[in-house]
């Protein structure tokens, strides 16, 4: 059995021993613990996924993002399991006398236990900041308990990527687009880059203005069947271009590239390269460097996002279309 | 234009500026090596530049295309802070960068530029614009600008600037003779003059403090601050600048430019918007509302200070006078302090006190602003040592940007007795995503034509004609120089000045 009050009392006591650590070590009111919370971040991952990782992905956004950690871990058994453990991350900035500190609460629940997840976890939610959760065990979301847990947060993130069937994956993500709460798609954040790397090109206005006579769009993908970033990729350039767009499939990564043809000096074409994309458009080729995708990268751009993302929201639905075709 | 970008996703991308030249006039310089080519190459590892982005250096060297981009290369990759280095990024920005040998007197220099341009044109298709930069000796700006102007760069099919480097003039005279031989050749709005102070990320976050919140604005007023305290210290001395410091002093080379507008952006009432125009008019009108002291009043609200030698950490550091190309006699400033007043109804009587000095204890930057007292002392004779500690809003501009409240609060035990505490915002472990160098700010900013952080010349005006009393009164004085030690808070007479109005500098 655990209790949310016990969770509390352990996370005050466990202020009050770093206070008073720090004091003995400087023995001055300057330094000791400063503490950082701009959110409740709640992470729900199948007990099978290495802990290591994924804290490690936690810790590194705590830096960009203070939060108050709740880290779900998910027992695949039928009998009832709730184990809680806190502690705290912590870190000095360099140059810096002051630790600073978030907390990380682990709680490891069965699937039976899956019920009694919200009435743990909010009470231990910070008062008057945004609940996010990050939900990375595709199951999750087709248990009867998940509308119940869901409820409890302001943002949800999922990632369409972890799903085997890319079509139930949307499919899933539209129904949750329909409520009030906002919702993200790691897959989504994962193309920023790409989509930013289109966007600068018509920044020129001789490539905006030709924008209307582009003949053909292609988004070129590298797996057996096209991710669910190609297909946001291709949705999005639809929706911006007001042109339909080609999937086609070559060797490589999940998006190999993506060309428009206007027939002229403004033809454009992205193609990934080591490191990055190689870009050709307006006569001119340029070397861009995209940083390694990376639950790490997806999230922090997300955890910045307070807001509905209308474009996202537009894209999903056209998405969704070019999936039904693959299947 | 052609329309809106429907590719543009302003939730999720920076802002991106369109093709264009930076012509950089000083490409040989220590600017271009230390600040602006590092800021650039950032800016294309960002992916904030366009393809067709250029960079045309302009120096009195001679140097092929391919020397110049070696030698921008070794200084990015020396100079680049907290950013990796990436070949890939550096080989296609690097194919942007072109160089000219120019001397800036001899007319030959522009036509030459002129047709460097055209080539640029056609092989990077910048459409025209052109952002001309003066790295160079503030004596040359005139000189530089009118050259372009001749040869007509100072138009063209798409947008022209130009931007300076302070100092805007060594007093109110030259700086309105700047003012007009730049205004002959660019019209006012696409001057660009460069305050780096205002590029900085904490100082632009005092604006978000003040106007991003309802809980400050009802404090930032007479009523409730007794007074305000801006500081700006170096712990180093002038590094090998003592022949070009011994010209500018403290007072000049801080004071006139960065710690004022710090100020007016402190104490500016609200704008309307966000608009550069409408934020530049409340600093001018800050500016403008500058009490101007009387000659008679300098000694008593402004000192003059500089340092001799001292240890320092077990090392003997020099005087200024004993610094590399200094006058041995020299009468500058390396501190300056002064005492300002702000004649409009939210600031009247209210002290602002501003100190900068070289080869201080530390390297900070910050601004406090002191409430008045509590009015009566509730908690008798436990609190009342206490009572006289004031609340304190501290806002840290570096090293450790962030925001600090201290109150009273009181300590663990039966007793009613009260001690400071500190609450605090630390920028840098709050969002600690690496924040842009001014430069990398400013430099988007005037690329894009978004002038909101640089200085428009009726607020270098005004505040030369803050500082120009004073000025005037230490050139007609002979100073008992050096006053201060290197490594203290600066000379005893800034404690009296200070001291006049019943007030204690902080230590920051």
């Amino acid at each position: 059995m655990v209790r949310p009050e016990t969770i509390l009392k352990e996370l005050s006591n466990l202020w009050v021993d770093m206070g008073h650590e720090e004091q003995q070590e400087f023995d001055t009111a300057a330094a000791g613990v400063l503490r950082a919370c701009a959110m409740t971040f709640v992470t729900i991952a199948d007990e099978s996924e290495d802990p290591s990782n994924l804290g490690e992905t936690v810790a590194m956004l705590m830096k960009e993002h203070p939060s108050r950690s709740v880290l779900i871990r998910l027992r695949p058994t039928g009998e009832e399991v709730l184990e809680s453990r806190v502690f705290a991350q912590c870190w000095m900035p360099f140059g810096q006398r002051r630790q600073i500190c978030c907390e990380q609460i682990e709680i490891t629940s069965s699937l039976a236990s899956l019920d009694d997840i919200p009435g743990l976890v909010l009470p231990l939610a910070v008062a008057d900041l945004p609940v996010i959760l990050w939900s990375r065990s595709p199951r999750l979301f087709d248990m009867p308990a998940f509308p119940k847990i869901a409820a409890m947060c302001d943002k949800l993130i999922m990632d369409t990527g972890a799903f085997t069937y890319t079509e139930h994956a949307f499919n899933l993500l539209s129904t949750q687009l329909k409520g009030e709460r906002l919702v993200a798609d790691l897959a989504w954040s994962r193309i920023t880059r790409w989509r930013e790397t289109v966007a600068q090109i018509f920044v020129n206005d001789e490539c905006l203005k030709a924008l209307p006579t582009y003949s053909s769009a292609v988004v070129e993908y590298g797996s057996m069947k096209p991710k669910p970033e190609a297909f946001y990729l291709a949705a999005w350039l639809q929706n911006c271009s007001k042109k339909t767009v080609e999937l086609k499939h070559t060797d490589g990564p999940a998006i190999v590239g993506v060309t428009l043809s206007a027939g002229g000096s403004c033809d454009v074409t992205i193609h990934s390269t080591d490191g990055g994309v190689e870009v050709h458009a307006n006569r001119l080729a340029t070397k861009t460097y995209f940083p390694e995708p990376s639950d790490y990268l997806a999230l922090q751009e997300e955890l910045s996002i307070t807001s509905r993302d209308p474009t996202f929201d537009a894209a999903v639905p056209v998405a969704l279309e070019f999936a039904r075709k693959f299947q | 234009m052609a329309g809106e970008n429907p590719f543009h996703d302003s939730l999720r991308f920076e802002r991106k500026v369109p093709e264009c030249a930076v012509v950089i006039f000083g490409a040989n310089g220590d600017l271009t090596k230390r600040k602006l080519m590092p800021a650039l190459y950032r800016l294309a590892f960002e992916r904030r530049l366009s393809p067709g982005f250029a960079v045309v250096g302009i120096s009195r060297t001679a140097m092929s295309d391919e020397q110049f981009r070696d030698k921008m290369r070794e200084s990015v990759q020396k100079f680049l802070e907290d950013s990796p280095f990436d070949e890939n990024v550096w080989a296609s920005f690097a194919q942007g960068l072109f160089y000219m040998a120019g001397n800036v007197d001899d007319p030959k220099c522009y036509t030459d530029l002129k047709q460097c341009l055209e080539g640029v044109e056609k092989q990077r298709r910048i459409g025209g614009n052109v952002l001309f930069y003066l790295s160079t000796q503030p004596s040359q700006y005139g000189p530089t600008a009118t050259g372009i102007g001749e040869v007509g760069l100072n138009k063209g099919p798409g947008w022209r600037r130009l931007v300076v480097e302070k100092p805007f003039g060594h007093d109110l005279a030259s700086s309105r003779e700047l003012s007009a031989t730049l205004q002959k050749v660019f019209l006012e709005e696409d001057l660009y003059r460069i305050d780096h102070y205002l590029g900085k990320e904490t100082v632009q976050n005092i604006l978000a403090l003040r106007f991003g919140n309802g809980i400050f604005e009802p404090l930032w007023n007479r009523r409730y601050v007794s007074h305000v305290q801006i500081t700006a210290a170096e712990s180093i001395g002038v590094e090998g600048r003592g022949a070009y410091y011994q010209e500018a002093g403290a007072l000049r080379d801080m004071i006139q430019n960065h710690l004022l507008q710090v100020m007016a952006t402190v104490t500016m009432e609200p704008s309307a918007s966000f608009q550069p125009n409408t934020v530049r008019d409340e600093r001018a009108k800050l500016l403008r509302s500058v009490r101007v002291m009387r000659h008679d009043e300098v000694s008593k609200f402004s000192v003059a200070g500089q340092y001799g030698p001292a240890r320092i950490g077990g090392e003997t550091v020099p005087g200024f006078r004993q610094e590399q190309g200094v006058d041995p006699q020299s009468q500058t400033d390396t501190f300056a302090a002064a005492t300002f007043f702000i004649d409009n109804w939210r600031w009247a009587k209210v002290p602002f006190y501003i100190r900068s000095g070289k080869r201080l204890p530390k390297r900070v930057t910050e601004i406090s602003i002191q409430f008045h007292e509590a009015p009566h002392a509730v908690f008798g004779m436990n609190g009342l040592a206490e009572m006289a500690l004031p609340n304190l809003l501290i806002l840290r501009i570096q090293p450790e940007e962030g925001v600090s409240l201290k109150f009273l609060s009181k300590r663990p035990g039966t007793g009613m007795t009260l001690r400071p505490v500190s609450m605090d915002f630390n920028y840098g472990s709050s969002f600690g995503e690496r924040s842009p160098s001014a430069y990398e700010t400013l430099l988007l900013d005037a690329i894009i034509g978004d002038a909101t952080l640089y200085t428009r010349q009726d607020m270098v005006e005004a505040s030369w004609t803050v500082v120009e009393p004073i000025l005037e009164v230490w050139q007609n004085s002979r100073f008992n120089f050096p006053n201060y030690a290197a490594g203290s808070w600066g000379p005893a007479a800034s404690d009296i000045m200070i001291a006049q109005l019943g007030h204690v500098w902080r230590k920051p």
